[in-house]
């Protein structure tokens, strides 16, 4: 029997509520459809695949008549291979040597390429729906040139698309003469993600793509611990295991250098009263690695233990993103003989200093100006010796030339596919400059221990060397000792700007070089020019500098900042009296290259 | 007696399906397989048969919503802050 109260539904009322359920629900279903339609498909990215430039890329330091091969590539305009290309290419070579006020023209340079003018082919039909570097049996928006250079100098490829008459240029190249002892210059991308994590690709993709088309020298894949299907001891799927065979599978010797890699990820902030901040890249120096995760190992130092007690390789670790407010550093974990690099850029932006005048690319949800602990400069106050690199950190599956900075980000259907489908980031990756005497995992390890390095953004590759009283960076541990503080310290710089350009009819050039002195602007030289060769002398006195913006929490210690969890002495965060110096290059595209820091070390 | 269209009362193998269509949903409600989640959510949501997968349904456009929000906090922040 029905009460009062209940309400008597006429058939109509009824048929009206089914009918207003049924349009809410079809509402939510073209609404959630709609955004994924905006959101991930992009109609130009989709049907775009033409000619754009060209991308031309040579070793960076070879010998008077070497053998190499020089690569070039046609770039759509979401740098892509564009696939399609027939077009005609000639190749010329532009050539100068150093001097000791900077460079001259050089002529009469002897040089070989196995075809000066030549005609791409292509059978890619795919447009942009299929990669052109998976598709064989035509050129397809890439070719290899073989080339030998009999002067030495420094040289740049000039290729001229012949149908348009644009004109593009290569990497410099640096032509050593025969028997001479040089280092050679390698680059590499070594902070990338699959989709073993959170990344796009399968990890043999990822590192296909590294070699084959971003043209590295070495690379790492470093996917999230935490991700891997495997907690603890229970291993599923085996897929950590598949993740290290991948890497190794992929080492050549003299060719290509894959390093085993994992990056550890703070994630349960929140949830438990871990560290929050501090995502740490590990570089092991042989061919396997322990598993570990934020699940196992709470914070660095458990990890580093870990790792000291349950494997007899080498390895090396350091932080990046440092900047950003959601997972930033805590250098309180400092640890000189692990902690040997910091990674100064990638596509989240530049961790180099909060101060935005001073960054023209500040980190995504960067913390504020009046913050202090987290960056790049403050570690160096703190008296951290780090050396400076950049990787992409891709998640894009692009190891070595991501593209989320073209109009082609977070397109579902951009290759290789993603199953997280979101990119994280803004801007081009960065790149790793290394100098090394030959090109295997050990010596790349081992150059990165030593800091022999330099960063550089996006695809460049720009030649750097730095060097105070005629030390370079990571000589005698980066450090130069001198009699007093007052003793006159003699820099000496050379930069040679990449040739790159996505505007044939702009030449690139360097437009500043900037010179920071115990973290702060000291000197900047307005360039202009596509070689800065310069020699610079610093009389003032030597003062060093620290780190003074520790807190004081609750518990009585003293903290980097407020973040942190591992208490310091905030006596011992300075130089202990020592100066440092490390540079900055600008060039006209907008594209900024490190090399640095040196320590100058007073020893009275 | 409820009506069919609120009824819970389902067979085996129409628990097993839905549960099924469920799981497969939430697998591909990540950003770039989410048609195959939007339909699975939009097949749960449109049926009769049982108001609990209704829920779940929701529940399926719920992560699609979350999923497709921070996509646009990334896409928010990507486009105010590059400057190349």
């Amino acid at each position: 029997m029905k009460t009062s109260k209940e309400k008597i539904k006429l058939p109509s009322q009824k048929a009206f509520k089914s009918k207003l359920v049924f349009i809410g629900k079809l509402s939510l279903i073209l609404f959630v459809s709609i955004s994924w339609l905006c959101f991930y498909i992009k109609i130009d990215v989709l049907a775009h695949n033409e000619y754009h430039n060209l991308w031309i890329h040579s070793p960076s330091i070879v010998e008077e008549d070497e053998p190499f091969n020089i690569t070039v590539e046609v770039w759509d305009k979401f740098e892509r291979l564009s696939g399609a290309y027939t077009g005609e290419v000639q190749i010329q070579l532009e050539s100068y040597q150093l001097n000791a006020t900077g460079y001259e023209p050089l002529g009469g340079v002897n040089w070989t390429v196995s075809e000066s003018n030549f005609e791409f082919t292509s059978n890619h039909a795919w447009g942009a729906l299929y990669p052109a570097y998976l598709v064989e049996g035509a050129d397809n928006g890439k070719r290899n040139f073989n080339v030998s250079i009999s002067t030495p100098g420094v040289h740049y490829f000039q290729v001229t698309d012949l149908d348009t008459g644009d004109v593009f240029r290569s990497n410099p190249v640096i032509v050593k003469p025969a028997g001479s002892t040089f280092e050679r210059l390698y680059w590499g991308d070594i902070h990338a993600h699959s989709y073993y994590s959170d990344g796009s690709g399968h990890p043999s993709e990822v590192y296909k793509f590294a070699r084959d088309v971003a043209l590295l020298d070495f690379a790492a894949l470093t996917d999230h611990a935490e991700m891997f299907p495997q907690m603890s001891t229970l291993e599923l799927f085996n897929k950590f295991q598949d993740y290290i065979r991948i890497t190794n599978s992929f080492y050549e010797e003299g060719k290509f250098a894959t390093l085993v890699a994992l990056e550890w990820t703070p994630l349960l902030t929140g949830v438990r009263s871990y560290l929050a901040t501090q995502h740490t890249n590990f570089y092991f120096r042989g061919n396997d690695m322990p598993f570990f995760s934020t699940f196992t190992h709470f914070n660095p130092d458990d990890i580093y233990q870990y790792l000291e007690e349950n494997t007899n390789d080498q390895f090396m670790a350091w932080t990046h993103h440092v900047l950003r407010s959601d997972y930033g550093s805590d250098f309180g974990f400092y640890n000189e003989s692990i902690n040997r690099m910091i990674e100064i850029y990638s596509e989240h932006g530049s961790g180099e200093t909060v101060n935005t005048s001073l960054n023209p690319y500040p980190t995504i949800h960067t913390y504020d100006e009046n913050t202090h602990g987290y960056s790049v400069q403050d570690a160096l106050r703190m008296g951290q010796k780090l050396g400076i690199m950049a990787s992409s950190d891709s998640h894009d599956g692009r190891m070595g030339h991501n593209i989320v900075h073209t109009g082609a980000r977070g397109a579902a259907h951009v290759y290789p596919l993603s199953i997280a489908g979101y990119n994280l980031g803004a801007y081009p990756g960065g790149l790793t400059g290394l100098y090394a005497s030959v090109l295997n995992r050990t010596q790349i390890y081992d150059s990165l221990y030593s800091r022999s390095a330099y960063a550089s953004m996006w695809v460049t590759r720009p030649i750097m060397n730095f060097t105070i009283n005629g030390v370079s960076v990571s000589e005698n541990d980066s450090t130069v000792v001198v009699p007093d503080v007052n003793t006159t310290r003699t820099l000496e710089i050379t930069i040679i700007v990449d040739g790159i350009s996505l505007n044939p009819g702009i030449r690139t050039n360097i437009s500043k070089v900037e010179i920071f002195k115990n973290s702060e602007l000291w000197r900047t030289e307005v360039v202009n020019d596509i070689i800065y060769h310069q020699t610079i002398n610093d009389s003032t006195t030597i003062t060093g500098t620290s780190y003074d913006h520790c807190i004081q929490k609750a518990d009585g210690n003293w903290y980097v900042h407020e973040d942190s969890i591992k208490p310091v002495n905030p006596a011992l965060l300075n130089t202990n009296g020592t100066d440092y110096y490390y540079v900055r290059m600008t060039d006209t595209n907008g594209i900024l290259g490190w090399i640095g820091p040196i320590w100058v070390d007073p020893l009275a | 007696m409820q009506s069919s269209s609120t009824s819970d009362f389902l067979s085996k193998r129409m628990k097993i399906t839905y549960s099924l269509v469920f799981i497969i949903g939430l697998s591909f409600s990540y950003a770039t397989f989410m048609p195959i989640g939007i339909g699975c959510a939009s097949y749960l949501v449109l049926q009769k048969k049982s108001r609990h997968f209704v829920i779940l349904g929701l529940v399926l456009f719920l992560l699609q919503i979350l999923v497709l929000s921070i996509n646009l906090s990334t896409w928010l922040d990507s486009n105010f802050l590059n400057p190349v």
